[in-house]
């Protein structure tokens, strides 16, 4: 396999360790992967999690730089109303 | 007036202890029912529902939820939902459930739902037993929420809670691809032929807050991603000489004891 073409794959296995990994189980992070460099983007719940990113994705991919662009959803409060009346 | 708070895809885990207690002590002030609509826990592990019970256990407002898919990985859910239901929480599937709110009755009918898509792009119930297994168990799902529909239709709100999309038009965001697994258009079909007064669902991480089916039922995507909240805030009916919908006196007390589960 040429490297681009190991690269495209690369892309999902990396998606399913982060759905399956247990410090992440992320189903919807979005992968990208080119020239030796790994970005994921996404929302995830936790900084733990958001952390555990990197970690899962440098055991997966040595040797790759990991760009971890995630970040941790907002739970900010709201005392807006959408009023359906 | 009848006041809702919603959120979905809190994925709590044993790093989320006190991300929703702290959330929760207002709430009765917003709020007459809390609803959540599914991937309460990160892998559906009990530890990870004992962690949510904590959380609810002193909730001023009586709480509503379905189970996602995040819910089921450990292959456990009935477990998630007896932890759940030891404190209070009312877990639909197939159900249903009714209040008295303000003189009014409110009733939520909630199922999980599941994946096969929307017309144009759906999969057939068609060619390999696995294949049938996953249509069929989108229809499953689809008439569990027809059944808890049907029995609330008396009430004088009605409320669709699952996790899988209804519709479209709250994936916008999403990757059209993957429509398929966030939804159903069985969901969004027994919406419009039996009818009710707002479906809420989340699972769609990337996708809208709000839309509706093509029949006209408000649909509302309240992933917690995608209304960066802790639970956004919904309401039906104003009182008389008031505009609006505002904050009222608690009376959670009143409402749990009007609490009907239909089976």
């Amino acid at each position: 396999m040429t490297p681009d073409v190991e690269d495209h794959y690369l892309v999902e296995q990396i998606r399913q360790a982060l759905a399956m990994d247990d410090r992440v189980n992320e189903l919807g992070l979005i992968v990208a992967v080119a020239e030796g460099t790994a970005v994921i983007k996404g929302t995830v719940s936790t900084a733990q999690r958001r952390e555990a990113v990197t970690s899962v994705v440098s055991e997966l991919a040595p040797g790759y730089e990991v760009v971890n662009q995630t970040t941790v959803t907002s739970d900010a409060e709201t005392e807006q109303v959408e009023d359906l009346s | 007036m009848i006041r809702l708070a919603a959120v979905g895809d809190l994925h709590l885990g044993s790093d989320s202890r006190g991300a929703v207690r702290s959330h929760l002590r207002h709430l009765g002030d917003h709020a007459d029912v809390f609803l959540l609509t599914g991937d309460l826990t990160k892998r559906g592990e009990p530890e990870e529902a004992a962690v949510l019970a904590d959380e609810l256990r002193d909730c001023p407002i009586p709480v509503v939820a379905v189970l996602g898919n995040h819910d089921y990985h450990a292959e456990v859910p009935k477990e998630v939902v007896r932890i759940l239901e030891d404190v209070g929480v009312t877990v639909l599937d197939g159900t249903s459930v009714t209040f008295d709110v303000d003189g009014q009755r409110l009733g939520v009918a909630g199922v999980k739902g599941f994946g096969n898509g929307f017309p144009g792009a759906s999969a057939s119930e068609f060619g390999e037993p696995e294949m049938k297994a996953f249509v069929g168990h989108a229809r499953d799902h689809a008439e569990r929420l027809e059944s808890g529909l049907t029995e609330i239709q008396g009430c004088d709100v009605t409320i669709a809670l699952m996790h899988y999309a209804p519709c479209v038009e709250t994936l916008r965001g999403e990757r059209p691809e993957i429509h398929a697994f966030l939804g159903s258009y069985f969901l969004g079909e027994v919406l419009d032929r039996i009818g009710c007064d707002i479906a809420f669902h989340g699972h769609a991480h990337a996708g809208s807050e709000r839309g509706q089916t093509p029949g006209g039922i408000t649909v509302r995507n309240v992933a917690q991603p995608v209304i960066e909240h802790a639970y956004n805030l919904y309401c039906f009916g104003s009182r008389e000489g008031q505009e609006g919908c505002e904050p009222g006196p608690e009376r959670s007390a009143e409402i749990l004891a009007s609490r009907r589960i239909t089976t």
